[in-house]
């Protein structure tokens, strides 16, 4: 969803843009000065009445930019251009309230919207901690946990949401750093949402990290016998792994 | 740092019983497990009812299953390694290959992905386009998930011949618009790869005419057969609590009593157009998976047909450059796939290539709880529990 006017743009903004966007705002352009509204041929009647709202999904009162979700917003912003110009993108709502509590609760953490997710970093420590209060503010369904090695350090992304999605329809993404230790430890988070136990094995059998009070760390998806932790960005591929394995069963 | 964890009560996964511990034999009669009753069974990684190269180790005492531990791995191809050798588009075709009963939904969430991390603007016959072609992938997927159902249960392959019968029609129709009919790498960042023939149209709403009689023909062979109805009903109960725990999504939640469904929770391309439900059962066991599947089919249906109506003529792709180039930044997009929630989390250096690739593929996910459901169980139980959860290797191990 661009966050700018596309008829009121400055040129020094439309030149910054992406290219794919630059041709947006020509075509909006156009559009206005062909005047009227003049959306695609035969569009759907559903769709003149409503204007260019933000997705329906998008929690009416509690947080209009909450979900700016893209997809759903974008072709109404194309193909009804000359319409009073897609809304403005609204203030910024205020910090939810559960990341005010993790603030809180947290020293050291810090919080930001990404792609109208709440996106919380907590120092590792206390990552534990973050996802029990997360889980009491509603955050019941942990979606996934990827794993970053971001050359310098190692970083967990957990991408949570409620499975009561009228009460709670925001999403939080919790992330924290972890040190490029050979094995960092960090606390996991199976007590918390027993859903972690297989993406934290899988975590840790591709980047080497190790969950404490993991029910079973093991390796998931690789052989027993492989060696290394193939996410990692210095990991270099063995090919041999593979040819002299299969020598070796051959001249059995 | 151990110390700080919390246990919390009923949280910690048991671990199966051990020896001395009172079991259930059977319903109604308790026993103690003893040493010379138990038997391990390895079950996979080569057997029918496991849906691919899934392999379970399982402790047995007479029939009743004691533990089950599942292994995977056997149809790993490094996807998430390889996605960060090769550019955007080339990635879409690692898509294919992981949920291969439906393709399409899986490039679908990796457009989007993309898409939110570029801001590019999908043109609206595009997004009709996507609607269709990934609602027939659904129902493609459903159809499969329902006949090897009734083969798990012991239907001896007629229900499964008549699924595969939709299946072909659907697969040649969804060959009209993508040119294959499997691993089309149809939707691709900024729209779909080609705009669909004319021919398509009527030929689909042909299919949507005699479809919805086709799933009556299967329900009038399944849902009311009192032998699947003792196989099914009862067995694999997953309460919402467990399911919610799990993390479980799609079908095998919504059977549970969780009212969740991604186009609803965070409406994504146009489904906040149409008219649809979700549909929701509350036993959550193998026999209300599957009525979640033959309804979600219905379901699919409806949203076809009016999309049907409402497609209008436009670009099926936005503008883009040849290689794109995503400014540097993360993002996450979520659908709404056959088996549950696919995500895709990709992270941009602003290079050809994402830095991370990563995917949440569903059935990896819901697996976790299988081994805790099929505790307790017969052995030939859990196989129908497996059939009813629906996985695909390719997606589960990547």
């Amino acid at each position: 969803m661009p966050d700018y006017d596309p008829l009121t743009i400055s040129d020094e903004a439309l030149k910054a843009l992406p290219p794919a966007e630059r041709g947006a705002v020509y075509k909006a352009r156009a559009a206005a000065k062909a005047g009227g509204a003049a959306p695609a041929p035969g569009a759907p009647a559903a769709r003149g009445g409503a204007a260019p709202v933000p997705p329906p999904a998008a929690p009416a009162a509690a947080t209009p930019t909450a979900a700016p979700a893209p997809a759903p917003a974008a072709p109404a912003a194309v193909a009804a251009p000359a319409k009073p110009a897609p809304p403005k993108e609204p203030e910024k709502p205020a910090q939810p309230p559960f990341v005010q509590t993790v603030l809180e609760l947290i020293p050291g953490s810090t919080w930001q919207w990404r792609h109208g997710y709440a996106e919380m970093k907590v120092p590792r420590e206390a990552l534990l901690e973050a996802a029990q209060t997360l889980r009491d503010q509603g955050f019941d369904y942990l979606s996934f946990i990827t794993e970053v090695d971001w050359r310098d350090h190692y970083e967990l992304i957990y991408h949570l949401y409620s499975y009561n999605y009228q009460a709670q329809p925001l999403g939080a993404i919790l992330r924290c750093d972890l040190p490029r230790d050979n094995m960092p430890e960090v606390a996991s988070v199976t007590a918390v949402w027993p859903g972690a136990e297989f993406m934290e094995r899988e975590a840790f059998e591709m980047l080497g990290i190790r969950f404490l009070g993991h029910p079973d760390l093991r390796r998931i998806l690789l052989p027993d016998d492989f060696v290394g932790f193939p996410m990692r960005r210095d990991f270099v591929t063995d090919f041999d792994y593979i040819t002299v394995k299969q020598l070796v069963h051959e001249s059995d | 740092m151990a110390d700080t964890l919390v246990n919390i009560p009923g949280l910690t996964p048991p671990l199966g019983p051990e020896l001395g511990d009172t079991i259930f034999e059977a319903p109604g009669e308790i026993g103690i497990l003893d040493e010379e009753n138990l038997i391990t069974l390895n079950l996979g990684p080569q057997h029918p009812s496991t849906h691919g190269v899934f392999r379970m180790i399982m402790q047995l005492q007479g029939e009743t299953v004691i533990s089950a531990v599942p292994v995977m791995g056997y149809l790993h191809r490094s996807s998430e390694k390889l996605g960060e050798a090769r550019t955007y588009v080339q990635g879409t075709v690692l898509t294919d290959r992981m949920d291969y009963l439906s393709p399409i939904t899986t490039n679908w969430a990796y457009a989007m992905a993309i898409e939110r991390l570029t801001g590019l603007v999908v043109p609206d016959r595009a997004e009709f386009l996507r609607v269709i072609t990934g609602e027939l992938s659904r129902i493609q997927s459903h159809l499969v998930a329902v006949g090897t159902f009734g083969m798990d249960v012991g239907t001896y392959g007629t229900p499964l011949l008549y699924a595969l019968r939709e299946r072909e029609a659907v697969l040649d129709l969804l060959a009209l618009p993508t040119g294959v009919r499997m691993n089309p790498s149809y939707i691709r960042y900024g729209g779909v790869a080609r705009d669909a023939p004319p021919e398509f149209f009527p030929q689909l709403e042909r299919f949507l005419r005699t479809f919805p009689s086709k799933i009556d023909e299967y329900e009038s062979i399944l849902t009311g057969n009192e032998v699947f109805q003792n196989r099914t009903i009862g067995v694999g109960m997953i309460p919402p609590e467990v399911a919610k725990l799990y993390s479980v999504t799609g079908p095998i939640a919504r059977a549970s009593g969780i009212d969740y469904d991604v186009r609803r929770a965070e409406p994504y391309s146009i489904y906040d157009r149409f008219e649809w439900d979700v549909p929701v059962r509350y036993n959550g066991d193998c026999f209300d998976r599957y009525m979640i599947r033959i309804l979600e089919m219905r379901q699919s249906t409806r949203i076809l047909q009016q999309a049907l109506d409402l497609i209008t003529e436009g670009d099926i792709r936005a503008k883009m450059p040849k290689v794109l180039k995503p400014p540097k930044g993360e993002a996450y997009a979520r659908i709404e796939g056959p088996k549950g929630e696919i995500g895709f989390y990709l992270i941009s250096d602003g290079t050809a290539n994402p830095y991370r690739y990563n995917c949440r593929p569903p059935s990896f996910v819901n697996l976790t709880c299988l081994s805790q459901i099929a505790v307790g169980h017969k052995l030939a139980d859990a196989v129908v529990i497996l059939g009813s959860f629906d996985i695909v290797m390719g997606e589960v191990d990547r």
